[in-house]
């Protein structure tokens, strides 16, 4: 039983799986606020028609650093010792960091809009304590479920 | 090499008896296999031989071709490759969690689950090892938990 050992292309795969459901996420909102949000955000100049190339590509460009942020924190082939809740942490950090350089770059609100940076990061925030704990959670909830088996065998 | 096979009711006990010109590896790694019915194994340190009782082996671990053999406090070698000792051991308490690995379920003191489906095992000597993602299913399964 070898191990699978993942090529550039599983990496290649990954990204442009993530670009899909990022895309697709993107669509709909499009599609929803699209129309509303048009001379707000560059994001979604075409109003409801779409989004534009140029939106596509940042979306990519993104997806690509989201693989390479998961797979640095989220797998072991870079960091192979490290808790479960420090990668969960580590991960949203610097998808975070990810998005701001985005946002800036791409001017995707305008930076001067304070509230909208505090949505944004009240939100991205409530979602990585919540990520953590649910992660923490499971980690605590399989490692006695494992412990308790482990000790049955042993009475056995 | 002759086997010869004799069954007859005369015979209270099961004798096996070896005979050979002299002691090669192959009569050494015969009497090794046989050794592990009776839950023994022929182990090497410093060019002396041990039976070593196999509930006393933390784990089985192979290295350049070489596999080298951990109780609590002793390394020692035997001449048996790890898939004889897993064919030979797997039925007991003995499991391979990885490529290189065979563990006594026995000896492990905890589990703790690790990224990407792998789990991290601590030894009663505090010793840890990894259950690498192929075989941590074989391991769950193993404790009931699949």
């Amino acid at each position: 039983m070898m191990e699978e050992k993942k090529t550039i292309f599983n990496y290649i795969g990954q990204a442009f799986a993530t670009f899909g459901i990022i895309v697709t996420l993107f669509i709909a909102f499009s599609l929803i606020i699209g129309e509303s949000s048009g001379e707000y955000s560059t994001l979604f100049v075409l109003g409801k028609e779409g989004l534009t190339i140029a939106t596509l590509l940042q979306l990519l460009i993104l997806s690509v650093l989201l693989t390479v942020s998961q797979t640095a924190f989220l797998t072991d082939v870079w960091i192979r010792s490290m808790s479960a809740s420090l990668r969960n942490i580590l991960f949203f950090t610097s998808v975070m960091a990810a998005v701001i350089v985005m946002v800036i770059v791409c001017r995707w609100f305008p930076l001067d809009d304070w509230k909208a940076w505090a949505g944004f990061i009240v939100s991205f925030a409530l979602c990585t304590v919540i990520g953590v704990l649910v992660s923490r959670m499971r980690e605590r909830a399989e490692n006695a479920r494992m412990q308790e088996a482990l000790e049955k065998y042993n009475r056995s | 090499m002759k086997i010869e096979i004799d069954i007859d009711e005369k015979y209270n006990d099961t004798t096996v008896v070896i005979q050979a010109g002299r002691l090669t590896q192959d009569v050494e790694k015969l009497v090794t296999l046989m050794r592990m019915v009776n839950m023994q194994i022929a182990v090497k340190q410093n060019d002396e031989t041990y039976l070593l009782d196999t509930g006393k082996i933390m784990y089985f671990e192979s290295v350049d071709r070489r596999t080298f053999v951990y109780t609590e406090k002793e390394t020692y070698e035997t001449d048996l490759k790890l898939y004889e000792v897993e064919k030979d051991l797997l039925e007991h308490d003995f499991l391979r969690i990885s490529k290189q690995v065979i563990v006594n379920i026995r000896m492990i003191k905890s589990l703790r689950s690790e990224i990407n489906r792998k789990i991290r095992v601590t030894l009663k000597n505090g010793e840890q090892i990894i259950v690498s993602r192929m075989y941590s299913d074989e391991l769950r399964r193993k404790l009931g938990l699949k």
